[in-house]
């Protein structure tokens, strides 16, 4: 596309200048903070190199999980109508919005040991979510899975129906028409709010910590091995904090705008 | 046009117009560990009610959080802690008045209601089908229940470290997890069973408080000081079960 914008008016680049700024300032302060001297060692020390690694599986799996089952929900609510269709997009994505404490009560008095229906895991198989990485998992899953279905469907309902509609009137099956034709063409979206969802899983604290719990190598993922160092050591948690806005920078900027903006190229 | 540039105005100036409002009474910051948190609820109540002119915020987190924001400058008029360590920590940052003992507290086992895995003392504490939380190193319940165990020679089958108390409390009331220690204090309010913890092994903790000597509120922060041991003070602490100093 060559679309080409006006610049936009002194007042609004000025204003827009301040958000950078106040995005920009805190990082700043962080990395001027920052023990330089000890971030080596502390990215090497066991414990780090556990949660980093623990962090990574999950909030990995988390994303993929959310693909699976967050892909055909867009699909489903972008394409379909039914009553209460608000309302059930509405309960879908509340727990983008909600504070991460309550999403993780809730799950605690639902797959919780003894909530509504936990309880059935643990008498039939003697399972239970909390206190294991499957925990940290549904936690994950439960904040972060909103974002890629929020981001796809805006997509899905932007995009061009007619294509598939061709496709399925040449003999592809829905499933076939999906994968081959609707996917593709809303491909960026698809990756930006995967990778939207990869991102808000591996921040995840409140809701992990509260259904999951903390314990090293099993529940203590990255976010939560911060916030324990920030008060035993707190150049630990500045080292630690760097490394999560790292991987987090490294990821967001290998997407570039390509993936990230609305399809504008330069 | 006239209309369009009081909304701009509006919504440029809204949100500090937001902040600033309501600063004709004096707000007196209370820091108090989690465990203080009812009683100090009850006392704002009664605080505020003899002094109209007053607005006290009482912020409650674990008292070694709070340490590490008094620490970084937070501002506070009052501390309460849980244990002297980190009022001590507190102290070396800012020049509170000298201490004097809130309250004291004692500590229990907590277990979901109905206590499924029949727990009974400290003992069971270590049995692997007994899932026990506690806290992080650094919060007082940890301290404490850390010795407590090595007193009596036992090695907890501990499954999580919580951020505070009521981490603990939540994961045993929601019987995710089968026992913790918890403060005395901890069992008002709180949807679990209780098992003593015979008064040889126990621990009796302590609760320092100081208003800060530095502070513009200081005469307002040790009138609450003092208010915490008034007998209406004590009234309330006695009745979220703490015990008298």
């Amino acid at each position: 596309m060559t679309r080409r914008h006006h610049a936009p008016p002194r007042l609004a680049r000025a204003l827009a200048t301040i958000a950078v700024i106040f995005f920009c300032l805190p990082f700043i302060g962080l990395l001027w903070k920052t023990p330089w001297s000890r971030v080596l060692d502390v990215f090497g020390d066991a414990d780090s190199r556990g949660a980093l690694w623990l962090s990574m599986r999950t909030s990995i799996a988390a994303a993929l999980l959310s693909v699976v089952f967050g892909v055909p929900l867009a699909w489903v609510l972008a394409t379909t109508s039914f009553r209460g269709r608000n309302l059930v997009r509405a309960l879908c994505l509340i727990s983008m919005v909600l504070p991460p404490v309550v999403g993780g009560i809730s799950l605690l008095f639902s797959l919780g040991r003894s909530g509504l229906f936990g309880r059935w895991l643990d008498d039939w198989f003697g399972f239970q979510f909390t206190f294991s990485a499957w925990g940290v998992i549904v936690a994950q899953v439960f904040v972060a899975m909103p974002f890629l279905v929020l981001t796809v469907e805006s997509a899905l309902r932007q995009a061009d129906p007619r294509f598939a509609e061709a496709a399925r009137s040449l003999g592809a099956s829905p499933w076939y028409a999906f994968r081959r034709v609707t996917a593709p063409s809303i491909a960026s979206a698809l990756i930006a709010g995967t990778v939207l969802a990869w991102a808000r899983a591996f921040g995840e604290f409140g809701a992990t910590i509260t259904f999951a719990g903390n314990y090293p190598g099993t529940t203590r993922t990255l976010s939560i091995e911060t916030y324990v160092s920030l008060e035993s050591d707190p150049g630990r948690a500045m080292a630690l904090s760097v490394m999560m806005i790292g991987v987090s920078f490294v990821v967001l900027v290998a997407l570039r705008d390509r993936w990230l903006g609305a399809g504008e190229r330069r | 046009m006239r209309s369009r540039l009081v909304a701009t105005l509006l919504v440029a100036l809204g949100p500090f117009v937001i902040a600033a409002c309501g600063d004709d009474t004096t707000t007196l910051r209370v820091m108090a560990a989690s465990s203080l948190s009812g009683a100090f609820a009850d006392m704002e109540t009664a605080f505020e009610r003899e002094n109209p002119n007053v607005d006290v915020v009482v912020i409650t987190a674990s008292s070694s959080t709070l340490a590490g924001q008094i620490v970084d400058g937070a501002d506070v008029d009052v501390f309460a802690s849980a244990d002297d360590t980190q009022f001590a920590r507190a102290a070396d940052a800012v020049n509170f008045d000298p201490p004097r003992v809130l309250a004291s507290n004692s500590l229990v086992i907590i277990v979901p209601r109905g206590n499924p895995r029949m727990v009974e003392g400290l003992d069971d504490l270590a049995r692997d089908d007994v899932l026990v939380a506690t806290a992080t190193d650094d919060v007082p319940i940890r301290k404490y229940t850390d010795r407590l165990l090595e007193a009596v020679g036992v090695t907890a089958n501990f499954v999580t470290f919580e951020a505070n108390v009521s981490g603990i409390v939540t994961k045993v009331s929601t019987g995710s997890a089968d026992a913790g220690i918890v403060y005395a204090s901890d069992l008002i309010g709180a949807e679990v069973d209780a098992i003593t913890i015979p008064a040889d092994d126990n621990l009796t903790v302590t609760y320092p408080i100081a208003a800060n000597a530095d502070s513009s509120r200081a005469d307002l922060a040790r009138r609450w000081v003092e208010f915490t041991s008034s007998e209406e003070g004590l009234a309330i602490l006695g009745a979220r079960g703490f015990a008298a100093p």
